[in-house]
């Protein structure tokens, strides 16, 4: 056995690096299950998924259709992520129960709040149902014959799918729908809220710290599951009762160090890995570059208003960082394409395929077509883009009338739904006009109709942008609409149908961005549609011809919101030359960006005085105590609130963030660069405890010590 | 003559092989020394050393943490010893000699001034950088000096002789300086050489110190400042860091090697000793040692002291720049030109706005004032013990002087802050107010010579003034100045004043605004002159301000201090009484030191780490084509691609920078950094940010000097600027690799 184990040794150090990829759970069997234990897991494949025993897949949920939670009690408690239950926080939140400036904890049962409309989602069992989705489906029928005869077997194989009657079935493509998977599913509807920090620890450096390490974030909430008496779904009822699952996380004591093993169960949302090198190339060296440009002018011109002016500074703040946020993101992800030298790489495997499939009829042709639909779809792509970011974005009185426009639209198809649709729209435009500045926005405008119809493709712009001068334009827009404030906007909507549109129609504003929007859904989307269509024909075909060329990779199928195990291990990075991020921060950095009264570094007077006496209960490590800690795991959004677990199974984080120096990884993932953000589970077990006080849900989890000699 | 020639090659062979010698025990020794933890290091690191005083505790302290020199190896009068390579470079910084023909390597930043004054639109060899291929191409740079210490005496007896405790300071002052003159006069020396007498802590030891002082220095050598200033005031004080802040002179002497003033005839100097290079460069917890020039530190304050420095004046100049930059920011960001009017001037205020927000935070992240307390605490409890009654006042006397001094001190940097560097306005006609002083003192003669200076600054400011700006900034400071200056330094026409009403009467008004405006001013005879300035609303208003500062602020400040120092001057000689284990060192008074330390990275907040080395990676990282700061060379770019390092390469990488615990200050600039043999590994140019506050409190933990690694030094000589010639004079030696 002994030299077993030393070539084993052998072969783990030469497998080790395989990390990455979201890999389908009920197919881990084989390669993944080997990866894992070559990084140290103890589990095996059917530790994590078994249909018909209890395994890790029984205590995740998909959170209310976006998010993942996972099961840590046997009375049903789900952790999650604070911005997973943010809206269900925000909805409980009253002037005098602000629970989110205050956090809530329910100290019983009986104080747990339901939330109507919140679901969580079990997956009961996958099965592959490729062949009956493709049945009679042949390669001689076009691309929408095949659409229609693939609906039509899903529909079947869903109507003869066996199930429990309380559950539910779903089919879904993968590999670009060269594989389906039919995933039978439980929903359960009575979600109560059990817990939540406040957002001075829940969402600790909001959006300056958005994407950033190192990160110190309690980003964590607490919901229950109620189930009927049977242990079914239910509709809210007092009478129902917490939900037994079949199997719940052990919380583990013993925190994480660098290169422990860690594995993230949850449900992607949405990857790009396969797409061709002139994709990505269009992306990062056309679309963003564009869509940054927009940004950075729109930035530079509001934070200058925002430095001089408190009150601009308090009603744009959160519209700036919101603007800054994916401004900041599409830079990470070119510099992350660079640094990995994604394209290049791209472009190496694209020559290797190329050569093995010249002499294939079916595969041969498929990077050219890439290219040239790539072509054809760059100049309607970018115009999207500056359509979307110029008038729908970043010029609020232009956004403004593009809601005017669907409203224009829908009351003219339905005159009916008037009243109805105009007061939903002057509902909706009060919070816009309390935060608007007239004075800002219209040099935004100026600013940004010149970017956009000098560097719009030419066949995009529309008439009333050619040649004008953009100073005068915006003077005359600026001092005649009556869309500038809410009392204008309050006229322009008072009257009849008929008063109302012809009072919209004689304002230059919205005859401008109607004009604009025309544009966009007469020439510019339509036109992007149909291009992209064909593209996701090529895509299917390409996805399966890698796979059939290089039998020997690894392939895991995009994300699309399904159940997905990723694994990794615990690991800092080097973002840049000096500089090196460790993989665990602590409360002490909490302190270091302590600013009293600041809306993102604000720190409770309760945790800064555990913190000065260092009362960290069992849940410190050393005298200090973890809070965030950074793995190797490829995660996307949908995966917030996904379980970190350690070789043991045993719940050890809260995944909630990746860097944003690994953001591409959705098209690329790179272990050296690329890392999820993980809230320490002790963190937030010495939130609940020490913190909050609430010992009763400490009380319900299984605290666990792997690491320490049983 | 070629007998002597020979003599000193032999001589530096010896050095060499010695360290060879050393260099072989310590391969062959079978077990590494047990490595020292960093809290034991933590407490011999620190601190700036005389030279001439390192045996005992400074030799077995450089031991532990690794040395293999001795003391005399450092400093020895009668042999060739590694001072030898030491010199004084201009007025301010260090460097050293790394060849046997007197080829002096010190900063870029400490040769801009010459490379500059040498640079003409032809060429520019601050931008294209320079490179001498022969000695007939190096470039005569007058007024530039290099010195060597020969000797340092302490003639602390004689310079007291006569100084009796029942003298007042001002008597003692007196005879101090005529026994300082006496001693100078006496002193032992050649004819060529100098004597300098100078106090050590706080007054309390004199050293008479002999020096070279080499007149004839060329330029031979500078990259461009995209490599030597790489980074520039963006990267000032930062880590990581990425900066070649290297260039290169040669010292030239008469034909008996002696100082000489330029001729024709001189000939490279031929140095005691000059350093050679280490090619195996630096592993964190490697040993090192700077040797040079520090200028300034006060470490010996007490509490409250550094407690008014960073409580109260730092915070007040802070707010005063904090309202400035913000101002400019927002007009650079608007406009072009006032973008690169204001680009130095911005950068120059945001510096040491940056600097003592980092000193802040330095002295309160490492509790130093607390510490001073419990250290007080300690001492005046020995005190008492002890009966030492002649100390027993000193800390009160501290309490109340400095209290004493607070308002003044305050208002002293409030006038500095607004009326000499932030408002322009107010500094230009500061110039026209010491003009008028020149007037009323010197008559006709003084006035028309202190003009001709003051109409030059003026050219020179106003080439970058706008009074658009300017305005701005007067309304906002003036106003903070009104408000936050203590009222009895508050001259009567701020008093219960619209600001906003005044700002935009004195700018519409005055002539000081433009340099048309000035010249005006100027016309007719000094009387008229003057008038007009009286006249002028700018003048009438700023006459007051200056006038407060001459009459109340600056004649209180400077009695209170004078007061503060005699007792700081007690307080030292207390200290080391008190506490005769600890480890004193000197304060820095830019004379020549040994700082040793580690090669070591820091931890500048929490889950962040940075590494003790830098590569030519990160500079491709910081490149911005066309940026004024983070250009980089094409030449450079195609050396990085091809991986093109020559032996100056490190596993495929090129270092640049490192870091080292070394307590290092303003005067280093240029110092060599040397390995546990006397290699020289690099060059030092900066500190970091964290550790700004080691001028008055340094803490191994966070305290960080800067260098140049000398590989890079070498790899930009030979690979980039293919000045081979210089490469050749030098002596390269690998002291870490087996033979």
């Amino acid at each position: 056995m002994k030299y077993l184990k030393i070539l084993f040794f052998l072969f783990a150090i030469q497998i080790s690096a395989q990390q990455g990829g979201m890999w389908i759970p009920s197919l881990l069997e084989g390669m993944n299950e080997t990866e894992m234990q070559n990084l140290g897991s103890k589990m095996t494949a059917q530790d994590i998924y078994d249909v018909n025993n209890a395994s890790l897949k029984d205590a995740i949920i998909h959170f209310n259709g976006g998010c993942t939670g996972e099961i840590i009690s046997d009375r049903g408690l789900i952790l999650t992520n604070h911005h997973c239950g943010y809206g269900a926080i925000q909805s409980h939140s009253t002037v005098e129960h602000d629970y989110l400036k205050e956090g809530f904890w329910a100290f019983n049962d009986a104080e747990e709040l339901p939330n109507p409309g919140m679901y969580v989602t079990f997956i009961k069992r996958i099965d592959d149902v490729t062949d009956a989705i493709f049945k009679n489906v042949t390669s001689s029928m076009t691309v929408k014959e095949k659409q229609v005869k693939i609906d039509q077997n899903i529909a079947a194989v869903k109507k003869k799918a066996v199930k429990e009657e309380w559950q539910e079935v779903k089919v879904k493509g993968f590999y670009n729908g060269n594989q389906y998977l039919l995933f039978v599913l439980e929903n359960y509807t009575d979600i109560r809220m059990v817990g939540a920090p406040p957002t001075s620890i829940g969402k600790f450096g909001s959006d300056t710290d958005n994407w950033m390490w190192p990160r110190h974030t309690g980003d964590f909430s607490l919901f229950r599951i109620y189930a009927d008496k049977n242990n079914r779904p239910a509709k809210f009822s007092k009478e129902n009762v917490p939900f037994k699952p079949k199997h719940f996380l052990p919380i583990s004591l013993d925190g994480v160090a660098e290169e422990d093993f860690t594995l993230v169960f949850g449900f992607p949302g949405r990857t790009d890995e396969y797409l061709p090198a002139v994709a990505i190339e269009q992306t990062v060296k056309k679309v963003n570059p564009a869509k940054i440009n927009i940004r950075e002018n729109y930035l530079k011109i509001v934070d200058e208003y925002m430095r001089a002016d408190d009150k601009i500074k308090i009603q744009y703040a959160s519209k700036y960082a919101s603007i800054a946020n994916y401004w900041k993101k599409w830079i990470g992800e070119n510099q992350g394409i660079e640094k990995s030298k994604a394209i290049a790489k791209k472009q190496k495997l694209e020559s290797d395929f190329q050569k093995k499939v010249q002499s294939n009829s079916e595969y041969n042709h498929l990077l050219s077509d890439f290219s040239k639909l790539y072509n054809e779809l760059e100049d309607v792509a970018l115009a999207r883009a500056y359509w979307t970011e110029v008038i729908y974005r970043n010029i609020e009185l232009l956004r403004a009338t593009f809601r005017l426009y669907q409203f224009e639209e829908k009351v003219t198809a339905n005159p009916a739904s008037f009243e109805a649709e105009r007061n939903k729209l002057i509902n909706s435009s009060k919070g816009n006009y309390k935060n608007y500045s007239a004075r800002v926005d219209r040099d935004v405008f100026e600013k940004l109709i010149e970017i956009y119809a000098t560097e719009i493709p030419a066949t995009y712009l529309s008439n009333k942008l050619k040649n004008v001068n953009y100073t005068d334009l915006t003077n005359a827009i600026y001092t005649k609409s009556k869309l500038t404030n809410l009392e204008g906007f309050n006229f322009l909507l008072t009257g009849n149908q008929e008063e109302v549109l012809s009072k919209l129609n004689a304002d230059p504003a919205y005859v401008l961005g109607k004009d604009l929007s025309n544009d966009f859904y007469k020439k510019i989307n339509s036109k992007f549609h149909e291009i992209n269509l064909q593209i996701q024909d090529v895509q299917k075909v390409y996805m399966k011809a890698l796979m059939e060329t290089f039998p020997k990779e690894r392939f895991f199928p995009d994300a699309n919101s399904t159940l997905r195990v990723t694994y990794g291990k615990v690991k800092g990075y080097y973002p840049k030359d000096g500089i090196y991020y460790k993989p665990v921060s602590y409360l002490k950095g909490v302190m270091e960006k302590y600013k009293p009264g600041d809306y993102e570094f604000d720190v409770d007077q309760k945790l800064i005085g555990l913190y000065n006496a260092k009362d960290f209960g069992v849940y410190g490590e050393k005298g200090k105590m973890p809070v965030n800690f950074l793995g190797t795991n490829h995660t996307t959004g949908g995966n917030s609130g996904s379980p970190a677990i350690d070789a043991h199974g045993n719940l050890i984080g809260l995944n909630f963030d990746r860097v944003w120096e690994g953001t591409m990884s959705d098209y690329n993932y790179d272990p050296e660069i690329c890392r999820n953000i993980m809230v320490d589970a002790r963190y937030i077990l010495f939130i609940v405890d020490k913190y909050a006080g609430n010992k009763r849900l400490i009380n319900e989890m299984k605290l666990v010590h792997p690491k320490k000699n049983k | 003559m070629k007998y002597f020639k020979i003599y000193l090659l032999v001589a530096f062979l010896s050095i060499v092989s010695c360290k060879t010698a050393q260099e072989t025990t310590k391969v062959v020794e079978p077990e590494k020394p047990i490595a020292l933890s960093d809290a034991q290091a933590k407490e011999i690191q620190g601190g700036m050393w005389i030279p001439s005083l390192l045996e005992g505790m400074n030799e077995d302290e450089m031991k532990l943490l690794g040395s293999n020199l001795t003391a005399k190896d450092l400093w020895d009068v009668n042999n060739a010893s590694i001072k030898d390579a030491i010199a004084i470079f201009g007025g301010g910084c260090t460097s050293e000699v790394v060849s046997p023909n007197g080829l002096l390597l010190t900063n870029h930043h400490c040769g801009y001034g010459t490379i500059q004054s040498h640079s003409t639109v032809e060429h520019d060899y601050l931008k294209d950088g320079f490179w001498a291929k022969s000695y007939d191409e190096e470039i005569v740079s007058p007024g530039l000096k290099a010195t060597f210490i020969k000797r340092i005496d302490d003639v602390t007896s004689q310079i007291f002789e006569g100084v009796t405790d029942a003298m007042d300071e001002a008597a003692k002052m007196k005879l101090i300086n005529q026994n300082i003159n006496k001693t100078t006069k006496a002193a032992v020396k050649e004819e060529w050489q100098t004597a300098n007498v100078k106090s050590f802590y706080k007054g309390n030891q004199y050293f008479l110190i002999i020096t070279e002082v080499f007149k004839d220095v060329r330029m031979v050598g500078a990259p461009p400042t995209s490599i030597g200033k790489f980074g520039s005031d963006t990267d000032n004080w930062m880590w990581p860091r990425h900066t070649g802040d290297f260039s290169m002179f040669r010292i030239y002497a008469d034909a008996n090697n002696r100082p000489a003033e330029y001729a024709k005839d001189n000939v490279p100097y031929k140095p005691k000793h000059f350093l050679p290079i280490s090619l195996d460069g630096v592993e964190e917890n490697d040993f090192n040692i700077v040797f040079g020039f520090p200028g300034r530190t006060n470490a010996y304050l007490p509490a409250v002291g550094v407690s008014q420095i960073v409580n109260v004046l730092n915070p007040a100049k802070i707010e005063i720049r904090e309202n400035a930059l913000k101002i400019v920011d927002k007009y650079m960001k608007a406009d072009e030109k006032v973008r690169i009017q204001y680009a130095s001037k911005y950068a120059g205020i945001a510096n040491y706005w940056k600097k003592w927000i980092g000193e802040d935070q330095g002295i309160h992240q490492t509790n130093a004032i607390q510490k001073k307390q419990i250290k007080e605490t300690e001492f005046s409890k020995i005190v008492n013990e002890k009966e030492l009654n002649q100390y027993k006042s000193l800390l009160s006397d501290f309490e109340r002087l400095y209290k004493e001094i607070e308002q003044v001190a305050l208002a002293r940097d409030y006038w500095v802050e607004v009326a000499y560097r932030n408002v322009e306005l107010l500094n230009i006609t500061f110039s026209a107010f010491q003009l008028e002083q020149a007037y009323k003192k010197g008559g006709d003669e003084a006035f028309e010579k202190s003009k001709e200076r003051v109409s030059k600054s003026y050219e020179k400011k106003f080439k970058n003034y706008s009074a658009k700006v300017d305005q701005p900034v007067f309304e906002s400071l003036t106003s903070l100045y009104a408000n936050k200056v203590p009222k009895e330094y508050l001259p009567e026409n701020m008093k219960g004043v619209d600001f906003a009403k005044l700002t935009n009467d004195i700018y519409t008004n005055t002539k000081f605004t433009s340099i048309e405006g000035v010249n005006e001013l100027f016309v007719g005879t000094p009387e008229e002159v003057i008038k007009k300035f009286n006249n002028d609303k700018a003048y009438s208003f700023a006459k007051e301000l200056h006038t407060v500062f001459y009459t109340k602020i600056s004649p209180k400040y400077q009695k209170i201090n004078l007061e503060l120092n005699a007792v700081q001057k007690e307080y030292m000689k207390a200290l080391m009484e008190v506490f005769p284990k600890d480890r004193f060192y000197p304060d820095a008074n830019f004379t020549l030191r040994a700082n040793y330390g580690r090669v070591k990275g820091y931890e500048p907040k929490d889950g962040v780490v940075y590494t003790p080395n830098t590569y030519l990676k990160g500079v491709m990282e910081k490149y911005v084509p066309g940026d004024y700061e983070f250009d980089v060379p094409q030449k450079l770019r195609d050396l990085y691609d091809a991986k093109d390092f020559g032996q100056y390469g490190e596993n495929g990488k090129m270092p640049i920078n490192f870091l080292g615990t070394n307590h290092t200050t303003g005067g280093n600039s240029g110092s060599p950094v040397m390995d546990a043999n006397g290699n020289l590994l690099g060059l030092l140019f900066d500190g970091t940010w964290e550790g700004i506050m080691s001028d008055l409190y340094y803490d191994a933990d966070i305290v960080r000097s800067i260098t140049v690694d000398i590989r890079y030094v070498l790899f930009i000589i030979d690979k980039y600027a293919g000045a081979t010639n210089l490469i050749d004079e030098m002596t390269l030696v690998h002291p870490k690799k087996k033979k």
